[in-house]
């Protein structure tokens, strides 16, 4: 079951990085510290936390290479040289700086990672040479309807514990051909994992592109049906989306991968009923030619 | 062994300063976690001018220094003399720290010590280091997320007491033992320094909280912060 996702990045032969879903550092540190304790305990390693030590800003947008070429100058910044899910070490506004060049909006990205005392002074820096660009701080609420246009997955959000890899249509990130087992590998093929009609994520379109269906509206077939209705699912997150003119929306849909273009209804506890057409949960650039 | 992470920092070495990036680091601006409050501001409001003088605590977030987390095997007789080398400093014994210098070596557990030092010379002594030792061991620079707090003052004991449930008293807290414990509601390392001055590292994301709980805590016997 996915309890988390991040971005690890390899620094050496024996060095990595590994970051976590929001406030998930913890938990994952935990559970590393309890898996090298109890199943592999002759592995010679060791795990610091480093969370607060790092500060990380991320410039997204069409803009976003230029703006960083401006106060960076010893780093490549050019596609051909720089690869998405690459990182490089430099200098960002004179402080010592891992880039990393790893998306969570689906435009092009690149997360700036500095000892957290030089944070401030590279962001006023980074907002100095940004006028030029319009360059405009963002929040959480932004973030989570760009990365939901992208239909990428808030863990703790789109997940409950109870959902694979598989499920989120994320089969591409667990790697089948390692020469060793994994964390999962077994539990994954359990009969129950693999069978048909389980919840599946999936984009959802309402029919009311002015509506925003509420998340957590559970999702039946028939809105005749009578009381108590067969559910199928729920809708895990929904946005207004201001790019597209429309509402969005993800969800955890019974048998959902093979229903695309099937209409499902939201009943609401005001008596409303919503309907929602299944779509791909990626809503925006499916290509990804933004992130390049 | 100089891996690619070891060309941090390089530019914060003083007395460096040939290329354009160190020059240009040796101008970035930094903050310490506790910037906001603006210390060097407050040691001289008017409330500070009244109060100050019988102030029984006195608090003071020191500059920012470095500090490295080193973890290997103590019982490997090479670790401890790799780190004497290089630090001038003995490995100490459980809850003990040794000081020289700008330099502090902190027992935090049977496998970990954290090592302070001047923000400058954190990257050399971490290079150094590193050629020194050998096996499985490891070192990370966690300097940015955490600060250094100077508690003194006739009623810093009691503040602690207010504190902790550890025991602070001089026969179980006495100068040079150090411990990690509950502190309010967050974690620190707590050092001994003397009877009246202690040490305590927090993390950055938790240093506000802790200013707020000691001001609340020391507000019955006076508070002064110096910068």
């Amino acid at each position: 079951m996915v309890m988390d996702d991040g971005v690890t990045a390899c620094l050496s032969d024996n060095h990595f990085l590994m970051s976590t879903t929001t406030g998930g550092a913890a938990h994952v540190l935990s559970w590393l510290e309890l898996y090298h304790q109890t199943e592999w305990p002759e592995l010679d390693v060791y795990f610091t936390s480093v969370t607060d030590h790092w500060a990380t800003l991320s410039i997204a947008g069409p803009n976003s290479r230029e703006l960083l070429a401006s106060v960076c100058d010893d780093i490549d910044l050019s596609a051909d040289a720089f690869g998405f899910m690459d990182w490089r070490s430099g200098h960002v506004a004179g402080a010592p700086a891992r880039v990393f060049r790893i998306s969570f909006t689906g435009e092009l990205s690149f997360e700036i990672q500095v000892p957290a005392h030089y944070a401030m002074g590279v962001w006023q820096a980074l907002f100095a040479e940004g006028e030029r660009f319009d360059l405009t701080p963002y929040g959480t609420e932004t973030m989570h309807v760009l990365r939901a246009e992208k239909g990428f997955i808030i863990v703790g959000q789109d997940t409950d514990g109870s959902v694979t890899p598989r499920d989120l249509g994320m089969d591409w990130c667990v790697a089948d051909s390692k020469p060793f087992s994994f964390i999962g590998k077994r539990g994954m093929q359990r009969a129950d994992c693999v069978r048909p009609g389980r919840k599946q994520l999936v984009g959802i379109r309402c029919t009311d592109p002015a509506t925003v269906i509420p998340e957590g509206s559970q999702a039946v077939r028939d809105p005749q049906e009578p009381i108590p209705m067969t559910m199928v699912g729920h809708v895990t997150s929904s946005y207004y989306s201001a790019f597209l003119g429309h509402s969005i929306a993800l969800a955890l849909i019974k048998g959902g991968h093979d229903a695309e273009g099937e209409t499902l209804y939201f009943p609401q506890a005001d008596g409303r009923m919503l309907a929602g057409t299944i779509t791909s949960p990626v809503f925006v650039d499916p290509e990804g030619a933004r992130n390049r | 062994m100089s891996e690619t992470m070891n060309q941090w920092v390089a530019a914060e070495v003083a007395g460096d300063g040939s290329g354009p990036a160190e020059q240009a680091a040796q101008t970035v601006s930094t903050q310490t976690p506790l910037h906001h409050v603006n210390f060097a501001e407050l040691s001289h409001h008017r409330t500070q001018r009244l109060t100050g003088e019988s102030a029984r605590v006195v608090l003071k977030e020191m500059p920012l220094q470095g500090l490295l987390c080193l973890r290997g095997d103590p019982d490997q007789i090479s670790l401890a003399d790799a780190v004497s080398s290089v630090t001038g400093l003995s490995l100490p014994q459980p809850l003990q720290s040794d000081e020289r210098d700008a330099r502090c070596l902190r027992w935090m557990a049977p496998d970990e010590w954290w090592l302070s030092c001047g923000i400058a010379e954190a990257f050399e002594l971490e290079s150094r280091l590193r050629e020194a030792l050998s096996g499985h061991y490891a070192i990370v620079n966690i300097s940015a997320g955490f600060t250094t707090l100077l508690l003194a003052g006739e009623a810093s004991r009691s503040v602690l007491m207010k504190s902790t449930g550890y025991d602070v008293h001089p026969r179980n807290f006495p100068p040079g033992k150090v411990v990690r414990t509950l502190f309010g509601k967050t974690g620190v390392a707590l050092r001994c320094l003397d009877d009246a001055r202690y040490e305590i590292i927090v993390r950055r994301s938790f240093a506000d909280y802790l200013w707020l709980w000691l001001q609340a805590a020391s507000q019955e016997y006076g508070l002064r912060v110096e910068a």
